[in-house]
C-alpha cells in the first residue's frame, strides 16, 4: 500500500495513472458525490421564474440554514445577488434524473427551464416564489449572505424560513427516503464526442456507528468529559478509576515537559481502551500505571 | 400530485427534538452529506492535531474549494481554523471506520489527539503542515482562504492545494468506491437504551443524465447557438431549421427587455415548445412545428 499526492493544478487537468484510459476516474476519486437540488429563482427584472439544478451543503441546523455555489454568470446568480431575496431549494428524487438535467442546459434567459422540462409549480406558503410539486421536499428560503468566490463565483447562505414535504414520505422509514431522495451528483463520464454525462447517484445503505459506551449518550458533538461521566454513570469506571483519569486530564492541561508527554500517554491510552471498549485493559492501566 | 405537508417558519425551528438528536422530519428535509475528518493543528502555545467529524458544504472546482462548519462552542478547532494562514486536511472515512468516526465525533481535551484514540494513524501530509489520516483511502490537503461567523456555526472556506490518495483504491470503479467512501451523515437516533446513535448512508445506484442529442455534446456549459449548430451538423435538425431557430433565439434577446411585447410573449411559447421537443427527441414532432411556424 502506498499513497499517490497529486497537486491541486495536477488534480484540476484531470490526471491519468498509466494503464489507466479514463480520465475522469482518479479525479472524481477526490470529489466526494454532493446532494442535488433544483433552484427556483424570480429575475429581478423581468419576473420570470428561472429553474437552475446544481448542488449545495448544510451551514447549521438551529436556525435551518444551508449554502448554494453559483457561477457568477449564469442568471440564478443575478437573481440571488441582493441580500432577502427569495427562492425555492427542491430536492429531486431518482424519478427525476432527466428533469434534473435539462435546467443545466443553455436555454435563453427567460425561458422557463420547468416548462421545458414539464415539472408543475407548487405554491410556496411564505415566499413569493413557487417550488416543484414533483419534488418531495421543498424549501422555501432567503438570502442571507454573500460571499465572493474567487471572482468566479458566489456562495449563497440561505435560511430556510419555510418548507413542504411529500405526506407519503413521512410514513417511510429512513432507509425508504434515503434510497428515493436525494439523488446525488457523483461523476461525469465521457461521451464519443469527448464531452460530459453528468451521472447521479441515490443512496442505498444505511449503516449504523456505535453508540455509548464507545462515545457519550447523547453522541456525536460532545466533550469527552461528558463521556467519561456517562462511563463512571454506568460502571464501566469505578469512583477511584474516574478520580484517576480525570486527575490525570487536569494535570495534562498546564504541564510542560516531560510530564506533559508522559500524561498525554496515560490519558490516550485510557481514553483509547474506552474508545474500544477493552475494558480488562482499562481497568489495568488505571489501576498500574502511576 | 403527491399530498404535501408544509411546515411554517416557527414549524421548522420547533423540529428540535432532544439529547442532540432532532426531530425525524427535521433530518426528512435535510440531503444525507459527505461526513469527513477534518485535522487542523493547534495553535500555540497548543501542541497537539485534533479530528472532528464534520460535513462539507461544494463551493467552487476552480480553485477547488468547499466549506467546512465548525460549532462555534468547538472553541479549539474554531481557534485553529481562525488562526492568520491556517491549513487543515480532510479526510473521507470508509465504511469500516464508524467507530472512528464516532470517536472522531466527540471533543477531547485540548493537546489530545482524537485520531489516537479512534487508532487511526496520522502521516506526513506534502502540501500543508497538518498531518494526513494513513487509513482514510483520500485526504484532500487545505487552506483555509475566509472564516465567517454564522449564527451557531463558523464557516472555513478552504482551498484544496493538494491531495493523496491509498493506491489501493486507484482503478475501482466509482460504482464500488461509492460503496466504501465517503459515508453521508443521515440523522442521529436514540436507540433502545436512549443513547444517541449516528446513522450514515452509502450511495449505490448511479444513473447517467441525458446526453447528445438531448444536451450539447460537450454536456453542459456550452450556448444554445453552438448546440442547435451540432444538433444541425448531425442530421437531426436541417440547415433552415437551425437557421429559424438561431433567428427565434437572436430575436428572444432583442425582445427580452420588452415585457409587455405581444411578440415577447409569442416568441418565448415557441423557443419553450421547440426546445421541449429537442429534449424529449421529438423529432418529426419538432420538424412538423419548425415547418409550421415557419410557414408564418
Amino acid at each position: 500500500m502506498g499513497r499517490l499526492f497529486y497537486a491541486s493544478d495536477e488534480l484540476r487537468g484531470h490526471p491519468v495513472f498509466p494503464g489507466m484510459s479514463d480520465r475522469t476516474l482518479l479525479y472524481f476519486h477526490f470529489r466526494p458525490a454532493r446532494p442535488a437540488n433544483l433552484l427556483v429563482t424570480r429575475d429581478p427584472d423581468s419576473a420570470e421564474l428561472n429553474l437552475a439544478s446544481g448542488t449545495y451543503g448544510p451551514l447549521t441546523d438551529h436556525p435551518y440554514t444551508i449554502c448554494l455555489h453559483l457561477h457568477s454568470s449564469p442568471h440564478s446568480a443575478r437573481n440571488l445577488s441582493s441580500l432577502g431575496a427569495e427562492c425555492v431549494v427542491a430536492l429531486p428524487g431518482k424519478d427525476l434524473i432527466r428533469e434534473t438535467w435539462i435546467p443545466a442546459l443553455p436555454f435563453p434567459r427567460g425561458i422557463f427551464e420547468a416548462d421545458i422540462a414539464e415539472l408543475t409549480l407548487l405554491p410556496s406558503q411564505v415566499v413569493g416564489v413557487p417550488g416543484i410539486a414533483e419534488c418531495p421536499v421543498n424549501l422555501e428560503c432567503r438570502v442571507e449572505f454573500l460571499k465572493d468566490l474567487y471572482g468566479k463565483a458566489v456562495a449563497v447562505f440561505l435560511r430556510v424560513v419555510g418548507a413542504s414535504i411529500d405526506e407519503e414520505m413521512l410514513a417511510r422509514d429512513r432507509l425508504g427516503l434515503v434510497t428515493q431522495y436525494p439523488t446525488y451528483e457523483v461523476d461525469d463520464a465521457t461521451n464519443i464526442w469527448g464531452g460530459s454525462i453528468e451521472r447521479l447517484g441515490v443512496n442505498g445503505e444505511l449503516l449504523e456507528c456505535p453508540s455509548f459506551p464507545a462515545c457519550a449518550k447523547r453522541g456525536f458533538n460532545t466533550d469527552m468529559t461528558l463521556w467519561l461521566a456517562d462511563l463512571r454513570a454506568e460502571g464501566h469506571l469505578n469512583e477511584t478509576e474516574f478520580a484517576r483519569l480525570s486527575g490525570w486530564i487536569q494535570e495534562f492541561g498546564p504541564a510542560a515537559g516531560a510530564r506533559r508527554v508522559r500524561l498525554r500517554d496515560l490519558v490516550t491510552r485510557a481514553l483509547t481502551l474506552a474508545a474500544w471498549e477493552e475494558w480488562d485493559s482499562l481497568h489495568t492501566h488505571l489501576g498500574s500505571a502511576e | 400530485m403527491a399530498n404535501k405537508r408544509f411546515l411554517s417558519t416557527d414549524e421548522i425551528a420547533s423540529l428540535q427534538g432532544a439529547q442532540g438528536v432532532m426531530d425525524p422530519v427535521a433530518y426528512s428535509l435535510r440531503s444525507p452529506m459527505a461526513q469527513l475528518l477534518l485535522i487542523s493543528r493547534d495553535v500555540p502555545p497548543g501542541d497537539g492535531v485534533c479530528v472532528r467529524a464534520t460535513t462539507l458544504c461544494p463551493l467552487t472546482w476552480s480553485p477547488y474549494s468547499q466549506s467546512v462548519n465548525i460549532p462555534l462552542d468547538d472553541e479549539r478547532v474554531v481557534r485553529n481554523l481562525s488562526a492568520p494562514g491556517a491549513e487543515c486536511v480532510l479526510a473521507e472515512p470508509t465504511r469500516d471506520q464508524l467507530r472512528a468516526l464516532a470517536i472522531c465525533g466527540q471533543r477531547a481535551p485540548d493537546g489530545i489527539c482524537e485520531a489516537d484514540i479512534a487508532r487511526l494513524k496520522l502521516c506526513k501530509s506534502l502540501y500543508v503542515d497538518v498531518p494526513s489520516i494513513a487509513d482514510c483511502p483520500v485526504n484532500l490537503e487545505c487552506v483555509v482562504d475566509h472564516v465567517e461567523r454564522y449564527h451557531t456555526h463558523l464557516i472555513a472556506f478552504t482551498r484544496v492545494v493538494g491531495g493523496s490518495m491509498d493506491d489501493r483504491y486507484l482503478f475501482k470503479q466509482r460504482d464500488e468506491i461509492i460503496s466504501i467512501y465517503p459515508t453521508n451523515f443521515v440523522d442521529d437516533v436514540l436507540d433502545s437504551d436512549g443513547n444517541a446513535r449516528r446513522r450514515v448512508s452509502l450511495l449505490r445506484e448511479i444513473y447517467p443524465c441525458p446526453t447528445f442529442p438531448y444536451a450539447p455534446k460537450s454536456g453542459w456549459g456550452n450556448d444554445f447557438d453552438r448546440w442547435m449548430r451540432e444538433l444541425r451538423d448531425e442530421a437531426y435538425l436541417s440547415q433552415p431549421e437551425c437557421e429559424l431557430l438561431l433567428a427565434w433565439r437572436k430575436r428572444w434577446d432583442e425582445l427580452f427587455p420588452n415585457l409587455d411585447s405581444p411578440d415577447r410573449a409569442a416568441l418565448k411559447t415557441r423557443l419553450t415548445d421547440a426546445c421541449r421537443l429537442i429534449v424529449q427527441g421529438r423529432w418529426a414532432k419538432l420538424h412538423a412545428y419548425l415547418g409550421e411556424e415557419a410557414d408564418r
